[in-house]
């Protein structure tokens, strides 16, 4: 299948696409707060990956190799917006519907809107960390690779968005 | 006399059904479908290709999937996992050398991810020569998992290896696991079992000097 | 500190985090024929450097022939049959209704060997296993997943438990 998706074949990327689609579209949401722009970036971002598939090194980087690709897009995204739409962007925006509909955890009563303020209430770069690190569940190596940043400065700002997050959703208690 | 047919009808049942034979075929591809979910199998046949790609047996890494979509798993770990166990098949494939069979990869696959070093899995291929190098390895992974440092337990597989069996070796293995269960400190389970190795053992509280 | 939230585990404000964390998780929703329909309208667009497709059918054509040829090989080395030594799995459990083995001998299929119950709660099942390395656990009440109590442990622990290992020697060697 990655043989013929680099020789061009659409149908064989089209299992690709299926596959990673799900996923790529959560990081893009979570990311960007807006799950307009986050099809939008994640679109171009896959065909970017098929424009350049013969560049990837070998089917077992290919779903790293095609993240990095959308971690890009998701941060040119960002440098083009102002922080302060960011901070409006909701879970449920687009006339109130939720983007995600999921039920309270028992003994906790976190809610949608809590995560996405306490979320917001990152920079960029630590909320980039934080996503692949504990939604994502990505190793620091593939982090690095991803980011092209180093492992420590990783460490760093998933230690610092945990503490921030944390700090956020314990105001709402 | 109707009752003791039916008594024999269900000792015979009961002896029958309690048997099972396994007909065990070697994994590939095709046993994802229908266990895990399609978008899940695309990323998984993908990890397998690159497998293919360079001769290595993708037997583990469906059976790594297999073991997830069991246990419910959420598919990003599965991923993690199936790649982590590419990653070392390649890893022991260099330590263990070109001859290395699926079993011995498989078992190298094992011990790297215990966090023995590559450098120690080609030493024991080497202490070994012909012999059996999967029995020695399955026994190396479980001193680790009962606690024996990787090192450590690289170092005591390598002394046994010259001194026993295939049998012996399990044995080994079960004597010093059954010791650190018992309360025995892991380096002092290792020494009494191997009689005392060459060289620091990690973890054994090196003596003070007398005043 | 650990890098790793312990969802399970770790009391307190890290629960709440630890419940962020799953709400972050829930995959987004989107009408996904679109999506896929919007990137392959635009990735089938001719481009520069698009092969030809006539080359294209030869390369695809290639590579299918090149992969069957592996899995045939595959195919070939899978029925070989192998002398099997049978194994006894036994756990003790008065209060469960149902236990079974699962491990890299039957796919981890929990469905596939189911142990008996005797009358004093022990549950027992024979099974033929190949000569090489297993890896194991019990599944009781169809959803818990517990280590053989009687067997060395996997060092690994991908998803959670630690399996069971069991080591079958060839005839020749004896176990």
């Amino acid at each position: 299948m990655y043989g013929r998706a680099v020789a061009g074949d659409a149908r064989a990327y089209a299992e690709i696409l299926r596959a990673y689609r799900p996923r790529f579209l959560r990081y893009a949401t979570r990311m960007l707060g807006d799950r307009d722009a986050a099809e939008d970036v994640a679109q171009e971002a896959f065909v970017r990956a098929f424009r350049a598939l013969p560049q990837c090194t070998g089917p077992d980087s290919l779903e790293s190799w095609m993240f990095s690709i959308l971690a890009n897009r998701c941060r040119t995204a960002l440098a083009k917006r102002a922080r302060h739409e960011l901070l409006f962007a909701r879970f449920d925006d687009q006339g109130g519907e939720p983007v995600v509909d999921a039920p309270m955890t028992p003994h906790t009563d976190v809610t949608a809107h809590q995560v996405e303020r306490a979320l917001d209430a990152l920079s960029s770069e630590q909320r980039e960390a934080f996503l692949m690190r504990h939604v994502e569940e990505m190793g620091y190596d593939e982090m690095a690779r991803v980011t092209g940043a180093g492992v420590s400065a990783l460490k760093m700002r998933v230690s610092r968005a945990r503490e921030l997050m944390r700090a956020h959703l314990a105001e709402d208690v | 006399m109707t009752r003791w047919v039916a008594v024999l009808i269900c000792i015979a049942s009961s002896l029958a059904g309690s048997h099972i034979a396994i007909a065990q075929r070697v994994l590939d591809v095709t046993d994802l479908d229908g266990r895990v979910a399609p978008a899940l199998a695309v990323r998984i046949r993908i990890l397998a290709d690159s497998a293919t790609a360079v001769r290595l047996p993708t037997a583990p890494l469906i059976d790594k999937a297999l073991e997830g979509a069991s246990k419910r798993a959420p598919d990003d770990r599965i991923v993690a996992a199936v790649h982590s166990v590419l990653d070392n098949l390649r890893v022991a494939r260099h330590s263990l050398g070109d001859t290395a069979t699926d079993a011995e990869l498989a078992a190298g696959v094992t011990v790297l991810r215990a966090g023995v070093s590559p450098d120690a899995l080609a030493e024991v291929h080497r202490t070994l020569h012909r012999r059996s190098l999967t029995v020695s390895l399955s026994v190396l992974g479980s001193l680790v998992a009962a606690g024996v440092p990787p090192s450590t337990a690289a170092k005591a597989i390598t002394v046994q290896a010259n001194r026993t069996d295939d049998a012996g070796m399990l044995a080994f293995g079960r004597d010093i696991e059954r010791s650190i269960a018992s309360g025995v400190p892991a380096y002092r389970a290792v020494e009494g079992a191997t009689g005392g190795m060459p060289g620091p053992i990690p973890g054994k509280p090196t003596p003070r000097p007398k005043p | 500190m650990t890098d790793d939230l312990e969802y399970d585990h770790e009391p307190g404000i890290d629960e709440r985090l630890a419940a962020a964390v799953r709400l972050l998780r829930v995959p987004v929703e989107t009408d996904a024929q679109a999506f896929d329909a919007r990137v392959l309208k635009q990735v089938q667009q001719p481009r520069g450097y698009a092969i030809p497709t006539r080359v294209s059918i030869v390369v695809s054509a290639l590579a299918a022939a090149i992969l069957m040829g592996v899995g045939l090989h595959n195919v070939s080395r899978s029925i070989v049959p192998r002398a099997t030594q049978t194994v006894r799995f036994q756990l003790a459990d008065v209060h469960a209704t149902s236990v079974a083995v699962a491990g890299s001998f039957n796919g981890w299929n929990a469905e596939a060997t189911p142990l008996h119950r005797a009358p004093n709660g022990t549950w027992t099942a024979e099974v033929a296993l190949t000569p090489g390395r297993h890896v194991y656990q019990f599944v009781i009440d169809r959803s818990r997943w517990v280590p053989d109590p009687r067997s060395p442990r996997d060092p690994g622990d991908d998803f959670g438990t630690q399996n069971s290992v069991i080591t079958v020697l060839p005839h020749r060697s004896g176990s």
